[in-house]
């Protein structure tokens, strides 16, 4: 029986235990044998959060399917822990080993979003390596971090030794070749990195100076030494078919946020909404085949026992076989008795004659995703969704047996008035006065649905990087709040109020959000500032502490409101530009431009805008 | 078809609650393709039910569940494919097939059995617990969330025993008069006078307890939960 990490004493004092036991059905353990390289694979935040997510086992499943690779994993110590391990030295150690990190050869971190950068320096920290990459020896893990944060990883690029562009089935298994050839050559940790910087997709922050101007704008991004390419190149799978899945998926003994399987039926969105990151750095839109989802999907079930089964992607209505497949896995889920979870779906006739198959009408809501309240702001940010198809599928909705309604908006995108605002009130007016109109008392109450609950939310924008909406400008954290106030002020002031419900976020996250999505190396000191003097979790609300996060600009001499609210120029240079992600800097202007005078692009099963994915030779580019 | 199931639960596995415990059941029933009966409704689980919440940290041989089948199955047969679904940990011991008339396991329990292994620190002499037992009245406070009481546990204690370290304990157990073995080790030290914090020692490792059996009452006689019900060829 394996020795674990914690004692008994420790594990009966703090919350949730199996958190750190690694023990899971469907985790890998694997007898240690001679060259073999160790992998740990890390989520920055607490086990029931990291084991919600999909692309860490993606990872896992491939890189364990090699006999010479044991991939692990660890998640963030929930604070209890965290200060037990700091009180008596006890190292960060991967789940299914026991081992302490610092001995791996690899930590590869996801991250997923700007909110948990304090929680990398966290796993860094409690697994004893040192937190910049330039103080690590010969003996330290290579630290290496993906995820869509990648996209822009200047802000944290001092604490990793490299970065992941792209999708993980490409480059990691050839990756970690060069590592062993590396190792068997009698190399050093800085010849490998310097041959990684030639692997595709991945990124060495160490072979950069960064030089700026008076202005404080970037001047150039200098290359170290001639291993170091000026443009970093983004990879995607083209294959979805063809490429590794978890279809035995780990079973945690602790519940955690998401408890179900997970099929992903497609990567990437037609959609082009200029707000959101995802819908670029995701392109071309590529689909598994129904085939390959169903046979995925049942497999998942069987091995795992599960009763949820979701289908995930951005816009699964956009799904070339959406109805088909969702029909053929009901049927086959039904007999199960296994529940369908169907997020991203279009409100419309058909969509809602499935929904009722598998949600219980009286207890689910039916959401759109509206994001602004007005179609003028609507055609700005190319949400291409009316009014009309709103209320009308709402009314579907109604007439189905729904009663609830749920509704999401941003607040602060470009171009916004105060007439866009106040079209967030009226549009969830105008779907509660349809619903009481086709619903008449007498049948209210003979069909035992009472009033119609429209509930809805708003989230404040953040200018993302490879977005169009990259250069916009942000606003001060109050004028944020005074946005959501307007709201809400409307929203109680219509005659159906009490059918209404409008929630905001805060906004003090907003500011760090901003900073970490479009800032440069010089927001690392705020970052490790922050960290040592007891910031964690940021991305829980009742952890974060706004006061060390002020205290950490002041002393580190950062102005937020140089990288939030300062107006940028089309030609300045970011901090992302030397990414290459297919999409090109032109049609991000384009599109700017066009989102300026509200003019909508079409999605690219219509109309191809040329945005430069087509580079990536697959997909929905090449669709007939 | 309601059948009852006996499984161990032990090593790593004291760290898992009660909660997942059941949760890791749903699931494993799924897994092995049983024949179960599941609820009405949009979210359908399997019809199952425990006999008792196992403390975190403590171990057992005896832990039940009652499952129900739509088809007999053979005790062998249920017992094999459970066991195939199982980690480290959990070992399905037996599967009876229960009378229609019988009760739940949960409603049927009276009594369990519990090994408490003491460190040297925490050992309790055999004179200290002859002496304990022969009091007329065993007083302890119950707090609950609103009151204080006292109540006397002597009756509810039906049998104790020490063998050199392990101390034996025949209690209550059930939804009405729960008994839980840390409360009479408390009882104990401080009847003796030993100054002994039972809930830090239990946490250090210095207080095991293990469950043994647990009982229902059947005519007055206490009749172990594994004697319910009939194997199935």
């Amino acid at each position: 029986m394996r020795k674990l990490a914690l004692d008994r004493e420790i594990l009966l004092k703090i919350e949730k235990p199996a958190r750190y036991l690694g023990n899971e059905i469907n985790s890998v353990h694997k007898e240690l044998s001679d060259g073999m390289v160790r992998f740990c694979m890390c989520f920055p935040d607490v086990y029931e959060v990291g084991m919600s997510h999909l692309g860490l086992p993606i990872i896992y499943t491939m890189l364990n399917s090699r006999k010479d690779i044991w991939c692990e994993r660890v998640y963030s110590p929930w604070v209890d822990l965290d200060k037990i391990m700091r009180e008596r030295n006890i190292p960060l150690f991967a789940l299914e080993s026991q081992d302490p990190i610092r001995n791996f050869d690899f930590l590869g971190i996801t991250i997923q979003y700007e909110m948990c950068y304090t929680n990398i320096l966290q796993v860094l920290d409690l697994s004893g390596i040192p937190l910049q990459s330039s103080g690590r020896g010969e003996d330290d893990p290579i630290v290496i971090g993906g995820g869509p944060c990648t996209y822009n990883p200047e802000p944290i690029a001092e604490f990793f030794d490299l970065f992941y562009m792209g999708e993980g089935e490409i480059s990691m298994l050839p990756l970690i070749d060069l590592y062993k050839e590396n190792r068997a050559a009698g190399g050093r940790r800085s010849d490998f990195l310097k041959k990684a910087a030639g692997v595709p997709g991945i990124y060495v922050p160490s072979l950069y100076d960064i030089a700026y101007n008076d202005d404080g704008t970037i001047r150039e991004m200098i290359p170290l030494c001639k291993q170091a390419p000026r443009t970093v190149k983004r990879v995607i799978v083209n294959d979805l078919d063809g490429t590794y899945y978890p279809v035995k998926p780990m079973i945690p003994f602790i519940r955690p946020v998401q408890e179900r399987v997970v099929m992903e039926i497609q990567r990437g969105c037609i959609r082009g909404c200029r707000f959101c990151q995802a819908g670029m750095v995701y392109r071309p839109n590529r689909e598994r085949s129904r085939q390959y989802c169903t046979k995925t999907a049942l497999a998942m079930l069987d091995e795992t026992g599960q009763d949820e089964l979701c289908l995930s992607s951005l816009s699964s209505s956009d799904y070339s076989d959406i109805l088909p497949l969702i029909n053929e896995l009901i049927e086959e889920c039904g007999r199960r008795k296994i529940n369908i979870s169907l997020p991203s779906l279009r409100i419309d006739a058909a969509s809602l004659d499935i929904l009722k198959k598998v949600q219980d009408i009286r207890k689910s809501s039916v959401t759109f995703a509206p994001e602004a309240g007005s179609q003028r702001l609507r055609d700005v940010i190319n949400k291409g969704l009316t009014d009309e198809q709103i209320i009308n599928g709402a009314s579907t909705a109604f007439k189905a047996g729904w009663n609830k309604v749920k509704l999401y908006f941003m607040l602060g995108q470009p171009t916004e008035t105060r007439e866009d605002r106040l079209a967030v009130a009226d549009l969830a007016e105008k779907i509660a006065e349809r619903y009481y109109e086709d619903i008449s008392k007498q049948e209210r109450i003979s069909r035992g649905m009472g009033k119609v609950q429209i509930n809805a939310s708003s989230s404040f924008f953040v200018p993302k990087p490879f977005t169009p909406f990259q250069w916009a400008v942000m606003l001060h954290e109050d004028e944020y709040t005074e946005r959501a106030y307007e709201v809400k002020d409307a929203f109680k002031k219509k005659h159906n109020h009490k059918s209404l419900s409008y929630q905001y976020n805060d906004a003090d996250i907003t500011v760090l959000e901003g900073l970490f999505a479009r800032g440069d190396r010089r927001v690392a000191g705020a970052i490790l500032y922050a960290y040592r003097h007891g910031a964690n979790y940021d991305a829980w609300s009742e952890y974060f502490k706004k006061d060390i996060w002020n205290e950490a600009f002041d002393t580190c001499g950062l102005d937020p409101d140089f990288y939030n609210v300062r107006a940028r120029s089309l030609d300045e240079i970011l901090p992302w530009d030397f990414i290459d992600i297919g999409v090109s800097k032109e049609f991000l202007m384009r599109e700017w431009n066009r989102a300026i005078n509200a003019v909508t692009s079409p999605n690219c099963r219509d109309h191809c805008n040329g945005c430069g994915a087509s580079v990536f030779g697959g997909g929905i580019c090449y669709e007939v | 078809m309601r059948y009852r199931i006996r499984f161990s639960k032990e090593g790593e596995l004291i760290y898992i609650g009660h909660l997942d415990l059941m949760r890791f059941f749903q699931k494993a029933v799924r897994r092995a393709k049983l024949p179960i009966t599941y609820t009405k409704g949009f979210n359908p689980h399997p019809v199952m039910s425990f006999a008792q919440p196992l403390g975190l940290g403590i171990s057992s041989s005896a832990e039940y569940m009652d499952i129900e089948l739509e088809e007999k199955l053979s005790s062998l047969a249920l017992i094999r494919g459970l066991n195939r679904q199982m980690c480290e940990g959990f070992t399905i011991i037996s599967a009876k097939l229960l009378d229609d008339n019988e009760i739940g396991a949960m409603a049927s329990l009276a009594a369990a059995k519990y090994t408490v292994l003491l460190s040297p620190r925490f050992m309790i002499l055999p004179k200290q617990l002859s002496a304990f037992m022969s009091q007329e009245r065993i007083v302890v406070r119950k707090k609950t969330k609103r009151v204080e009481t006292d109540v006397d546990i002597k009756p509810l204690i039906y049998g104790a025993g020490l063998d050199k370290n392990k101390l034996l304990l025949f209690i209550s157990a059930g939804s009405s008069n729960n008994l839980r073995p840390e409360t009479v080790l408390k009882a104990i030290y401080t009847f003796a006078g030993l100054n002994l914090d039972v809930d830090a020692g239990f946490i250090r490792g210095d207080v095991l307890i293990h469950r043994e059996e647990i009982y229902t009452q059947r005519g007055g006689a206490f009749i172990p939960l594994c004697e319910i019900g009939e194997i199935v060829e």
